[in-house]
């Protein structure tokens, strides 16, 4: 049985310089009934936080050393008992939450609601710099009903917020800038409407923008990067500014991107064909030569790259294709192999000169497939043409049909053989 | 006692029942309590952790281990064909099925956690013991902590009705 000292001076002639411990002279003695008594106050604190913040609350009528327990978590669970909540039903709940505790710091902040209205706003707000004022760590902020929360708490300020989650907020400013939160490094929007003009911050490394829209154009500032989710935006496509320490990118081109080439057809977009339509005319105005997404992803060892047909994003920043200088591995769907000569593929080919793993999900989302193919160099001999450390190529589809067998002799114009 | 290769500095951490366990510093790092005593410059040779027994010691730095980033410091390259969401899912997997223990060893954990200061290993323990609770009903609070209630009947009353908001 292992004995665990009881109280903190014992650990600290041994531990010079740790934490001090809680006192545990009200711990009952060990029992076998009783096992969870014997922990010390602050794992009990740290225990409670996992508990829906009503449980919690309610667990001082157990016994007399619960009672002030849950003042002093070191999390909250705003999430409702049984699923979420609105904000009206748990407003009265969770200001006594928050006017008793103790005012001791908070490590993780949750608030799901099922809905907010406009008048209830003002108190999710304030629960929010509550929050931040309690040095928050990890900021979870889900409204899971429209319409969207006005969200304008923002700039926020803390030297202690790394991790924030939010769904379901509207953040309309000019600039989202997170140079108040210099530890931040974790972001991630779900269901947001992001209508500004710049996200930036120097900390951030994992960045995650999930079925969000935006009536800007928006620009991602974020040079310390290292994993980025891109995923179905609705709206123009954010342009990427460079991210040198990225590792891995997922980018989705989803149907509600609006870059899209009215004059498409068949992976040829105008400009082949001397026509423009007005939709890449406008695009080509506003952005000139600028690289949308490859640009600030060329530095990533791993990239997922899946867009529908038609969105002219990829293609277009195609002609201006940079190196991709340390990708290993590349996933690609049909988009990619759709223009006559297999023109896209081929380019990202070409540009990426130590990629090792190349796998083609061509006409099958996922993420099982009924039919996945291996590729093999029948000889020695490599195609300059493709990249030189290039040994593993996979080919996931549904059925192989003519589209399929297109791209299968593409790559055996390079010595790829397949194999079932 | 397993050497490794040269370049990785070791530190050997000691149990109170007399087992010595060689571990990377950069392993014995992932505890904060460890890391703060390798900082001050007090781990000159053994380090022996005090209330952990050889057992509960061992698994926690089975967890650490497998836990210590795989690149920059330690000079481990995390492999380049498998993206890190791949590692990240498999270390996911991996602490599920460490945490396959029994209560007293879990709670063992958790106090071995929190006394090393493993901010990781103290959330798998606490999140695995919060998730044991079927539903997060007070009766079902009560008989999983087997707490004994010591409150005089009237004093419970009062408990109740100070807080009432929290019980409506």
């Amino acid at each position: 049985m292992v004995s665990f000292p009881q109280s903190s001076d014992e650990a600290s002639h041994l531990f010079d310089g740790m934490p001090p411990g809680e006192k545990v002279e009200n711990a009952p003695p060990a029992s076998g009934s009783d096992i969870i008594g014997t922990l010390p106050d602050h794992i009990l604190h740290h225990l409670l936080s996992f508990l829906p913040v009503q449980a919690a609350v309610q667990t001082c009528v157990l016994a007399r050393r619960w009672r002030h327990l849950w003042r002093s978590t070191t999390g909250l669970r705003i999430v409702g008992l049984d699923g979420a909540e609105s904000v009206e039903d748990l407003r009265v709940f969770v200001d006594h939450v928050l006017i008793l505790r103790e005012r001791t710091d908070l490590d993780t902040v949750e608030m799901i609601f099922d809905e907010c209205s406009d008048d209830e706003e003002v108190y999710v707000k304030l629960w929010t710099r509550f929050a931040v004022m309690s040095k928050v760590r990890a900021l979870t902020l889900h409204i899971q009903a429209p319409p969207y929360l006005w969200f304008d708490v923002l700039p926020l300020v803390s030297r202690h917020l790394r991790t924030l989650d939010l769904e379901g907020l509207c953040v309309q400013l000019s600039f989202l800038d997170f140079a108040g939160c210099p530890a931040l490094e974790d972001l991630k929007m779900n269901l947001c409407d992001i209508s500004v003009e710049k996200i930036s911050s120097r900390s951030l490394k994992h960045l995650s923008i999930t079925k969000c829209c935006s009536d800007c154009e928006l620009h991602v500032s974020t040079p310390g990067l290292v994993s980025l989710k891109l995923d179905d935006f609705t709206g123009t496509t954010p342009l990427l500014e460079n991210m040198a320490l990225l590792e891995t990118a997922y980018v989705y081109i989803g149907d509600s991107c609006e870059d899209f080439c009215l004059n498409y057809d068949s992976g040829v977009y105008c400009g082949a064909s001397n026509i423009t339509c007005e939709k890449c005319d406008l695009f080509n105005d506003n952005c000139g030569s600028d690289l949308v997404l490859l640009g600030g992803i060329s530095s990533a060892k791993h990239l997922k790259l899946i867009s529908e047909f038609g969105k002219f994003i990829f293609s277009r920043d195609l002609k201006y294709c940079p190196t991709f200088t340390k990708l290993k591995t590349l996933l690609l769907n049909e988009y990619w192999c759709e223009a006559p000569g297999l023109d896209p593929l081929a380019c990202i080919l070409k540009n990426s000169p130590v990629l090792e793993k190349l796998t083609l999900q061509l006409f099958s989302k996922g993420p099982n497939h009924k039919v996945e193919m291996k590729g093999s160099f029948s000889s020695m001999e490599r195609s300059s043409a493709i990249p030189e450390h290039l040994n593993i190529v996979e080919v996931k589809c549904t059925v192989v049909e003519e589209r399929i067998l297109k791209v299968l002799k593409f790559l055996c114009a390079f010595d790829i053989r397949f194999s079932f | 006692m397993a050497t490794r290769e040269a370049g990785k500095k070791m530190i050997m951490l000691k149990s109170p029942d007399g087992m010595e366990f060689e571990v990377e510093e950069a392993v014995a790092m992932e505890s904060q309590t460890i890391r703060k005593m390798i900082e001050d410059d007090c781990a000159d040779t053994a380090i022996l952790i005090p209330n952990i027994n050889s057992k509960i010691l061992s698994r926690v730095i089975e967890y650490c281990n497998k836990h210590v980033p795989t690149t920059g410091a330690t000079g481990a390259a995390a492999s380049d064909t498998v993206a890190p969401a791949a590692l990240a899912e498999d270390l996911k997997i991996w602490d599920a099925e460490f945490i396959k223990v029994n209560r007293a060893t879990r709670f063992d954990l958790i106090q071995a956690a929190s006394y090393l200061n493993i901010k990781g290993l103290l959330d798998l323990t606490s999140q695995t013991t919060i998730d044991t609770i079927s539903d997060n009903s007070l009766e079902e609070i009560r008989s999983f902590l087997s707490t004994k209630n010591d409150y005089l009947p009237e004093e419970e009353q009062t408990i109740r009705r100070e807080n009432q908001w929290a019980f409506q």
